[in-house]
């Protein structure tokens, strides 16, 4: 489904190029659940931001990333765009100010009889009450943890292929989190569907990924064993100390 | 005996905005207590109204009913500091690390001393390298490492933190563990803090307060 690519990527500070990533190449297949995780700021946000073509004009890289054999580095901005709204769909890390804060929730719905019905199952499955009010709802009126499932819900409901989660857990607590593990493992198993994911929650990490990874402070990729504990997980994370 | 710092009696508060029709109740008949030196922890399912307690204590928000009582001149500017969730509008994303701290700095000088400003900064481990980067170029956790900064540099009585844990590494995690302690034992700083990783807090949290749809749950 995907592969990719990325020789090596950069961040132009004031003239200065400064390595950020190099050698990052993998490919994820349908079903698969791409884990990826790293320390604070060694560039996995980043890294999503060049995969859907939302870097910032100060990040240069060199390599590709190929979508069903679709070449999106080289991809137009329109063809982009009409990619992250049906195909890709990034639920990005700080999840309100994703969301136009003068619409209703409801204007990111189809708001056809099925649709609502599917929405409804939706947000129940992932623990949110009131499906009705909420959508009447503004974003300001959420809690953090309440944005983060509705931009789930959001994502989920154009029937994307590939789903790009960052941070989906941060701000939920421990059962939530079950409930959206349970989700995405349900949303996986049907159709032409697969997940990457970064997280800094090793439990949503071990228990939702399939196959794992970590960006070290080097910025390189490095594979980790599918069937890797948390504890483990963990040992990795502080191995890599600068 | 405690002393009291912060004390909530019947306190209602309701969203109304420009925006809504009709007013939203969050929270309902709060009554309770925050006291010195005792490191409260604040939990509820997502949605029950925590972050918007805790800005009813900071006085971001003031109640729709009821009242709220601050002892010991906590209320006095700065001494209630509060390092939110969400601190990516908060940092500037034009100007350096160094900058921004260096302008709260400057603040608190006077009163807390260069001292204290470089044992925050190497207790949160901001090398010179870190304080060179620029707000963009920060990431989720490295974005809160500078908040929490910003907030310790005022050296405050109060402090509450909402959802410190969270996009940090396991690494920087424990780091903030020490960090709470330290601030805790050594600086006399009382906190309130909001978290959903109860296991990373039950070692430092003296008294928990659990919210059930705006309400105190027993």
């Amino acid at each position: 489904m995907v592969s990719i690519n990325i020789n090596q990527a950069a961040i132009n500070n004031n003239g200065v190029e400064l390595p950020l990533l190099k050698n990052i190449s993998f490919k994820i297949k349908k079903g698969e659940i791409f884990t990826i995780i790293g320390r604070n700021g060694c560039g996995k946000s980043t890294f999503l931001k060049i995969l859907t073509g939302l870097h910032s004009k100060n990040i240069s890289f060199n390599g590709s990333v190929q979508f069903n054999n679709f070449e999106l580095t080289k991809a137009s901005n329109n063809t982009l765009l009409d990619y992250r709204k049906k195909r890709i769909r990034y639920v990005f890390q700080d999840p309100i100010s994703s969301l136009n804060p003068l619409k209703k929730l409801k204007y990111y719905f189809q708001n056809d009889e099925i649709s609502m019905q599917t929405n409804s199952k939706i947000f129940e499955e992932l623990g949110l009450k009131n499906p009705q009010q909420i959508l009447n709802s503004y974003p300001h009126e959420l809690s953090t943890g309440m944005a983060q499932r509705v931009m789930l819900a959001i994502a989920v409901s154009v029937n994307p292929n590939l789903l790009v989660l960052d941070e989906p857990t941060s701000a939920v607590d421990k059962e939530t989190t079950e409930k959206m593990i349970r989700f995405l493992k349900n949303w996986i198993s049907t159709e032409d569907r697969a997940v990457l994911l970064v997280t800094q929650d090793l439990f949503t990490a071990v228990q939702l990924g399939t196959h794992f990874s970590m960006i070290t402070n080097d910025g390189e990729l490095k594979f980790l064993d599918s069937s890797i504990s948390m504890q483990e997980l963990k040992t990795n994370l502080l191995a890599n100390e600068n | 005996m405690k002393t009291k710092l912060v004390e909530f009696r019947n306190v209602d508060f309701s969203h109304s905005t420009f925006l809504s029709k009709g007013k939203k109740r969050i929270l309902s008949n709060v009554n309770t207590c925050f006291y010195k030196n005792t490191t409260t922890g604040i939990i509820g399912e997502s949605g029950s109204g925590k972050t918007t307690l805790i800005k009813l204590i900071a006085g971001v928000l003031k109640p729709t009913a009821g009242e709220i009582e601050y002892h010991n001149s906590v209320s006095e500017k700065q001494q209630i500091q509060i390092l939110f969730q969400n601190n990516r509008h908060l940092i500037n994303p034009v100007r350096k690390v160094s900058s921004i701290l260096d302008d709260t700095q400057s603040l608190f000088k006077s009163r807390n001393g260069e001292n204290f400003y470089s044992m925050i900064l190497d207790k949160l481990q901001i090398n010179e390298r870190f304080l060179n980067k620029i707000g963009y170029q920060l990431s989720g956790g490295e974005l809160q490492r500078v908040a929490l900064a910003r907030v310790l540099i005022a050296k405050p009585k109060l402090l509450i933190l909402d959802e410190p844990f969270s996009a940090q590494d396991v690494y920087a995690q424990s780091k903030l563990e020490e960090i709470l302690s330290f601030l805790k034992y050594e600086l006399d700083v009382t906190l309130i803090i909001v978290s959903h990783n109860l296991e990373a807090v039950q070692d430092l949290v003296d008294d928990f307060y659990n919210l059930n749809e705006g309400r105190a749950a027993t």
